[in-house]
């Protein structure tokens, strides 16, 4: 019934729907009349914005994307140049001569946007990089041209993969202001497969739901980053989860893809989806005692590895009773251990920043407070060296134990969740070492 | 000698290790020690939601009956037909009129326009039902649109039931319609225009 009458109106009004007038904004028209002299042709700027759908009712700005200019000819269609949207999907073009031959009216100008740039590029399946281009504007008039355009709604999913809203773009663009970092071009292929992949050629394929899922994308641009600063991926296991032992590092690759979204977004909230479910993860909340919640601790674990990254990275102090991190260092110490020494392992990465300089008591403190202990023997208070005031925390948590109100848990040397005389016999055995941590 | 002075210190340490304790665990009550740093904390939870699931139920939308002539001041019937391959009670339909919007600003901090006037408004009648579906049974609502004023307007469907916390169907349809002087058009979003 719709497709009928859609058939009616547009029968009716068919030029309707491609006449929108495109309005030149200065400039009288010189070609107004059939058959100019080419001698005699002014010029023409092509500016304008594109957009994609986000969803039925609200349109995004393109970002980033290769714009193409043509000019349509009985014999096909002739490139005139390129340009990229900017941050509003804004493009210009010209101004350049209408001259549309003898005998002609104005150019016919075609335009196209392409899912593709220096950070990114979006293909099908079929290989061919999505874009979207306009009905042919004819025999335009001399002058400077806005146009709003809208790509298909039937393309969105490629173009969110690609945007700087939700996908690819935005990492991109997080290192380049961030670090100035440059990362190389990747390619999503999309829609591909049923669980999304990156591969070290700097390809990522996306099955057709992952589309929807920023976290999702960003992680695999996560990969791509580590890939394009190390050469390879540290050996990974094909199945780990982001709250289980997986191994030391499948712990770091993934640990810093999960980390990866979260800093792009300054949001500890990761969102893990497949094609039926979504769940948010807020890796500032898991510490120790979370095994009630399926969380095993150590640095074998990806989520402690990303919840670490992440406490060294933000500027929230976490609340008590687990009150380590006070740590708030931002993504360049991060960034810089990441380019100029290639990790295979969260502990290696520690190594790297215990010798860069960078703060270590807190860091120390803030990788604690995911479960993770780096600490040296009766180091309780993480200053890399065991003292007096170590073992004075140690026993002023003498008794107490997993659940009490006051339970400190750097106090619990030995890891049996309750502070006993070990621990304290641990601090006073190891008393006066300093520690390379 | 080495081994002298350590057990000396190794003694030393000893007797202030049993003036320590004393001191922090019979002195004072050892559940006093620190408590201004501990409060009880609510531990987030984490759960699964589920992803709408829109091929077990879906929604058609349908625009007819234009009043002629077209253009401002025409008005039609919008149906929105629905229907699910399994029983479904309770499911809510919806029809919303809305502009269509653009943005600029990157996600999430966008603030966003209309391209124009929506140009159509609801005549009368309803535009929400709640109703209970036999599977592979359709079922249709009608409800009256005016083009008041030249302009561009979605009208979109929207059914969702929640079977049960961890089964979500929805489904939805759009249409968009162009309100000129003397016409009206309707949009195909997959087609790529230069917007008014």
């Amino acid at each position: 019934m719709k497709s009928i009458l859609v058939s009616l109106i547009m029968f009716t009004s068919i030029f309707s729907i491609f006449e929108i007038p495109a309005i030149p904004s200065l400039g009288p028209s010189r070609n107004s009349q059939a058959g100019i002299d080419p001698a005699q042709a002014g010029t023409i700027t092509v500016t304008g914005y594109w957009f994609y759908w986000f969803n039925t009712t609200l349109l995004l700005p393109i970002t980033n994307a290769r714009v193409e200019i043509y000019d349509e000819e009985t014999t096909g269609i002739v490139y005139l140049g390129s340009t990229y949207t900017n941050y509003s999907g804004y493009f210009t073009f010209g101004p350049i001569s209408n001259n549309d031959g003898p005998g002609e009216d104005g150019l016919d100008i075609i335009v196209t946007v392409n899912a593709t740039s220096s950070a990114a590029r979006v293909i099908a399946p079929t290989g061919i990089t999505y874009s979207a281009r306009t009905p042919t504007q004819r025999d335009l008039p001399d002058g400077t041209y806005e146009w709003y355009i809208r790509t298909a709604y039937g393309q969105r999913g490629a173009w969110w993969i690609f945007s700087y809203d939700f996908g690819l773009t935005r990492g991109w663009y997080y290192l380049s202001n961030t670090v100035g970092y440059n990362t190389p071009q990747v390619t999503a292929c999309w829609p591909y497969g049923d669980w999304p992949k990156y591969w070290t050629n700097g390809t990522i394929h996306l099955p057709d739901w992952a589309c929807w899922w920023s976290d999702i994308i960003l992680h695999e641009y996560g990969h791509h980053v580590m890939n394009s600063l190390y050469g390879y991926i540290p050996a990974t296991m094909e199945n780990h989860t982001i709250q289980k032992i997986s191994n030391s590092t499948t712990a770091w690759a993934e640990g810093w893809a999960d980390f990866f979204p979260l800093a792009v977004f300054n949001n500890p909230v990761f969102t893990w989806a497949n094609a039926t479910h979504y769940i948010n993860i807020n890796l500032e909340a898991p510490t120790w005692c979370w095994s009630q919640y399926g969380w095993d601790s150590g640095d074998e674990v990806e989520g402690r590895v990303a919840g670490a990254l992440w406490d060294i990275y933000d500027s929230q102090n976490d609340s008590a009773p687990w009150y380590y991190d006070s740590f708030s260092n931002g993504f360049t110490n991060i960034w810089n251990i990441m380019h100029t020494t290639p990790c295979n392992t969260f502990h290696e990465f520690w190594q790297a920043w215990y010798t860069s300089g960078y703060p270590k008591q807190t860091a120390l403190m803030a990788i604690f407070q995911n479960a993770i202990d780096y600490r040296g023997l009766g180091d309780v208070n993480g200053d890399c060296k065991c003292t007096i005031a170590d073992l004075v925390l140690t026993i002023n948590g003498f008794g107490t134990q997993k659940g009490d109100p006051d339970w400190d848990k750097r106090r619990d040397l030995n890891n049996d969740d309750k502070v006993t005389m070990s621990d304290i016999v641990i601090a006073q055995a190891n008393f006066g070492n300093s520690y390379d941590c | 000698m080495v081994i002298m002075t350590k057990l000396l210190i190794s003694g030393v340490i000893g007797v202030a290790i049993a003036c320590l304790i004393f001191i922090g665990v019979v002195a004072s009550p050892w559940s006093e020690l620190a408590k201004s740093f501990f409060s009880p904390r609510a531990y987030p939870d984490t759960f699964t939601v589920p992803i709408a699931d829109n091929t077990t139920l879906s929604v058609n939308l349908t625009i007819s009956n234009f009043t002629e002539p077209l253009g401002l001041d025409s008005e039609a019937d919008v149906t929105v037909k629905v229907i699910s391959r399994k029983d479904m009670p309770n499911v809510k339909v919806q029809i919303t009129l809305s502009p269509l919007y653009i943005s600029q600003g990157a996600w999430p901090n966008i603030t966003w326009t209309p391209i124009g006037p929506q140009g159509i408004d609801f005549v009368d009648g309803n535009s929400t039902w709640i109703i209970n579906l036999v599977a592979n049974v359709s079922i249709s609502f009608t409800t009256r649109i005016k083009a008041v004023e030249v302009g561009l307007g979605v009208i979109v469907a929207t059914v969702i039931e929640w079977e049960t916390s961890s089964t979500f169907y929805k489904s939805e349809d759009a249409l968009y319609i162009r309100v000129l002087q003397d016409n009206i058009v309707l949009q195909d979003p997959n087609e790529i225009i230069i917007l008014p």
